[in-house]
């Protein structure tokens, strides 16, 4: 009898889930998110990988390997304490977003400007982050990237095949420009016009080509050539300079280390000052700010016991007028382009011998100037210092160092020019970083767990030996 | 909902959004869910002996991708109480119990979707700029239920008409495709999938002994000791990824890990230490006699062998006494708290007397300076050298140098102690009070014993994201506090 009853009331719990196995429908508006988006407009993706720009230059990192900057305050980073630094950023940012919109190209709308274009800047900025991050930590996943879970370990790509492969999508992008109608929406940076990003393109290109002059001199002589021809900036209205504006959103980052969290902490480094002030440099009165007796100073390099309340009263802090809310960082420039040409015509990679290297650096020159001081008035004076007039016979420490000023605040390009070049002389204290400063950054730690053997794979392929840290060359950095 | 004003207000005192300086925030989030289920269950006795109860569950959930979203799962547990079959004078109540449960559950909302983020706007001169960015986890359109398969057997014996209690449980928890946060190479172009990691297991045993060694009519002891020990492991996650990220600490850019990796202990602990000689295991020093880093160094787990509790209570006709103790035996922890002290010259040995007899602060030239040994990696000679006391503090050891930080957790600890008094009703008499105590109670009155050194509690530490402790982070001390408590029945 009563078990009979059971079964009377598992009867009455199955009907139900039998009714239940149909009803497996709900509304469509579960199935789409109502925050977020599923669909995405190309420009509104670049614009948003467009945003990561001016990190590159302004970086409380890169700032100090080429010693463009001292600290008064906390003096870690001068010191090098952090060894490893994560490219997570650039990878889950920027160029996870210029992805999206070149693995959806049929996607794209063409009513935001020419699909080619949006697919030429995508690919612009993309060689451009990829070409930061390389410079920074050597082989670095690129092939096998960026694929999500279908690739959950992606390799190391060797730093020469990463440049072989920039360059030509780099020649991909000058050559599939549309003029006509061509201008693309939302775009911070030109304001959708694919002339100058065409240049854009193109001086990177060069640059680039130019890194190559210890490793492989005839392949960056050839690529060096090609993006000249190709047509690169022609004024300093062409830079790649990221406007920041007057509000908190879209902030210089200087404006808030000082002025928002209040940190005195950058100051203009000895070596800096060292390599300025006695020859007037104009573009000193840019670069940092007059002491408390009305003159201009640098300070020591790396201190291990930070001073502050008595150091700041004594020495340049970072400017005041580059570190307004809205104060614009440059990144690719004109003068930049014409230091690397005088270089090339000195090295016999372009024609003309000293005299056009002596004319380009001496535009160079004016052209920098210009750039952070909005005059060229004072820069024959300054042409004239006995140190500063081009010298055939040491024209690649003089062109080198020029433009190590010329790219100051843009530490992690200052610190490129100075790996490959060796010019100015900078050195540190025994007692920082084995006394040694930094050529190469290591890689973020999670890789060693994440990303094991193809991380482990990269450590043993380091071109000239080396363990992971600060002290070993990329491939282009040949000893 | 969520708006506010950035960058401050146009006008004092005016608190509207539409005061907002730069473009102000604005925000909605909605999520919407819905789950139908049916559930039976049933409970089955025979003769107060054999029990049974059974359940099955179906449940058909919206967040689930629309082809594959709906589960069943079920559980059955069964529990003999044996004793009731055998005459002992020795044992009055036997029971042996056994469970297997499986619990299935859906994901969250939309996360089978994939969606884009909106960024921040560009309030450009020519009109504003909207921005979108490809979100940092990846959300996974084949998501499925995950299902906690557990399986438990025990027994509950009392010997000598209760005077000796003894329960021990066996458990093993296998949560199939559970869906986790797997943080990824971030090369992938995400810091992490969301995905149904294949196979994790937990499982353990749990023992606990009561017994009343005497027992008056004036005079009683009750004493409890239990123990437990928790195993976890990991047999599958994704193909491809053997390490499961459960939390990290940054801090001056150096990070230390929280990993549980496929077939290797839970919860092990990742981080920079010391480059050490592999013949002799000292220290290397590099040129200017510090310490050499070596990142991702193994530290060990965090799990303890075991823990668990002892309770004693005295009872001597209207007075009581109780005690508990807690121990913990084994398990590391990284002190992030005695780093800082050492880093900012807070902790003693900082300040320390060296073998000159100066202090570690003295100019080196002075005889001062921390006295430092190991292995010079230049020249492989062992190095006996004095150098900067601030230099190796705080550059040095108390940045770079987790390793130097970590310590066991083992702790004997007098938890609670408590001593009463009992009214009872002939006392009380013809007041409308059954029964009043009043006792005085002194809680963490004593650590008894501990391994970590003094002034870090290794009974309080914090779990941070993970939901095991392994990080001593300046939590807020344990208080001991002294108090009197009053209980009055009616």
């Amino acid at each position: 009898m009563r078990k009979h009853n059971i079964f009377r009331y598992l009867w009455l719990a199955i009907c139900p889930i039998a009714i239940l196995s149909s009803c497996t429908k709900f509304a469509d508006s579960y199935y789409e998110d109502p925050n977020r988006p599923s669909k995405a407009s190309g420009t509104q993706l670049i614009a948003n990988a467009q945003m990561y720009l001016s990190s590159v230059s302004s970086s409380a990192y890169g700032v100090h390997y080429p010693q463009y900057l001292s600290l008064t305050t906390y003096t870690d980073n001068t010191r090098f304490i952090a060894t490893n630094l994560n490219f997570s950023t650039w990878y889950i940012g920027p160029l996870m977003n210029l992805e999206s919109v070149l693995q959806n190209e049929k996607e794209l709308n063409a009513n935001e400007g020419p699909v080619a274009n949006q697919i030429a800047v995508a690919k612009i900025l993309k060689a451009f982050f990829l070409w930061h991050v390389t410079d920074r930590w050597g082989d670095i996943p690129m092939s096998e990237a960026f694929k999500g879970i279908d690739l959950p370990n992606p390799k190391y790509d060797r730093q020469e095949d990463i440049y072989n492969a920039l360059f030509i999508l780099l020649d991909e992008a000058n050559n599939s420009v549309v003029s006509a109608n061509g201008n693309i929406k939302n775009d911070i940076i030109y304001k959708g016009n694919m002339a100058q990003w065409k240049k854009l393109g193109n001086s990177i290109h060069m640059l680039m080509a130019l890194r190559l002059s210890k490793v492989n001199p005839e392949k960056g002589k050839a690529e060096f050539i090609k993006a000249m021809n190709a047509g690169i900036m022609t004024s300093n209205n062409d830079n790649l300079s990221y406007p920041h504006l007057a509000e908190a959103a879209n902030e210089n980052f200087w404006y808030n280390s000082f002025t928002v969290q209040k940190r005195n902490w950058y100051a203009l480094s000895e070596v800096l000052v060292n390599h300025m002030l006695p020859y007037n440099d104009p573009r000193l009165s840019v670069y940092g700010d007059k002491n408390s007796s009305g003159s201009y100073a640098g300070l020591e390099f790396g201190k291990l016991v930070p001073n502050p309340d008595v150091d700041i009263p004594k020495i340049s802090l970072f400017g005041s007028t580059i570190r307004k809310q809205d104060s614009p960082v440059h990144l690719i420039t004109y003068p930049q382009l014409l230091f690397a040409q005088a270089e090339a015509a000195k090295l016999g990679w372009i024609s003309g011998g000293d005299g056009q290297a002596k004319t380009f650096y001496e535009d160079a020159i004016k052209q920098s100037i210009a750039q952070w001081t909005g005059g060229t008035s004072n820069v024959a004076t300054y042409l004239a210092n006995a140190d500063i007039t081009y010298d055939a016979n040491k024209a690649i420490e003089q062109i080198a160092t020029q433009r190590w000023i010329h790219l100051f605040p843009y530490g992690y390009e200052g610190w490129a020019e100075w790996r490959r070049t060796g010019f100015p002389n900078l050195t540190v204290a025994s007692d920082i970083n084995g006394g040694q400063v930094p050529r190469r950054e290591g890689y973020p730690t999670q890789e060693a767990s994440n990303n094991k053997i193809n991380y482990e794979a990269a450590v043993k392929a380091f071109p000239y030996g080396g363990t992971d840290g600060l002290n070993t060359r990329v491939w282009w950095d040949k000893p | 909902m969520n708006q506010r004003t950035q960058g401050g207000l146009s006008s004092i005192g005016f608190y509207n959004i539409e005061a907002s300086i730069d473009r102000p925030i604005a925000e909605s989030y909605k999520s919407e869910e819905q789950t139908r289920s049916a559930y039976i269950m049933t409970s089955l006795g025979y003769k107060d002996t054999y029990f049974v109860d059974g359940s099955f569950r179906r449940d058909i959930s919206s967040t689930l991708p629309k082809d594959n979203n709906a589960y069943n799962y079920s559980s059955i547990s069964g529990s003999f109480v044996f004793s009731n079959l055998i005459e002992s004078p020795v044992l009055n109540f036997g029971k042996l119990r056994a469970s297997y449960a499986v619990a299935g559950s859906s994901v969250p909302p939309y996360s089978s979707l994939m969606n884009y983020e909106i960024g921040t706007v560009y309030k450009g001169a020519t009109g504003s700029i909207n921005t979108l960015f490809v979100p940092d986890v990846l959300n996974n359109p084949a998501l499925k239920p995950s299902f906690a398969n557990s399986f438990e057997i025990g027994t509950d014996l009392k010997f000598f008409k209760s005077r000796l209690g003894l329960d021990f449980t066996y458990y093993q928890q296998r949560n199939k495709d559970q869906v986790i946060g797997l943080s990824s190479s971030v090369a992938t172009g995400y810091s992490s999938f969301r995905v149904n990691a294949g196979d994790i297991e937990n499982s353990g045993i749990e023992l606990s002994l009561t017994a009343i060694p005497v027992q008056t009519s004036n005079f009683s002891w009750t004493t409890t000791l239990n123990g437990a020990k928790n195993n976890s492991k990991i047999h599958e996650l994704i193909p491809g990824i053997d390490a499961y990220q459960l939390d990290n600490n940054t801090y001056s850019s150096q990070t230390v890990y929280l990993y549980a990796n496929k077939g290797a202990a839970f919860g092990s602990l990742v981080g920079p230490g010391y480059k050490r000689d592999e013949a002799t295991g000292k220290i290397l020093l590099d040129n200017a006699n510090l310490p050499i880093q070596e990142l991702n160094k193994d530290f060990g787990s965090v799990i303890p062998e075991f823990t668990g509790g002892f309770i004693n209570s005295f009872r001597y006709k209207n007075i009581d006494f109780n005690a508990m103790i807690d121990f913990q035996s084994g398990g590391k922890f990284f002190s992030w708290s005695k780093m800082l002290a050492v880093k900012s010259g807070q902790a003693a040995e900082t300040a320390a007397l060296n073998s000159n007899g100066k202090n570690v602060r003295d100019p080196l030239a002075d005889g001062g300076g921390f006295e430092i040994n190991g292995i010079s990696e230049a020249t492989g000679q062992e190095v006996n050298a004095f150098i900067d006391a601030r230099t190796y503090f705080r550059n040095q050891i108390g940045t770079r140098i987790y390793e130097e930080w970590l310590y066991d957790a083992s702790y004997i600890k007098l938890r609670e102690v408590s001593l009463g008094y009992t009214f009872n009703q002939d006392q009380l008499g013809k007041t409308p009070f059954k029964s009043i105590r009043i006792a005085a109670i002194a809680r963490n009155p004593w650590m008894i014993w501990q391994k970590a050194p003094k002034g870090i509690d290794p009974s309080e530490l914090s779990a941070g994201s993970a939901n095991i402790s392994w990080i001593e982070k300046g939590e807020l001390q344990t208080v001991r506090s002294y108090g009197f408590n009053l209980s009055v029945k009616f």
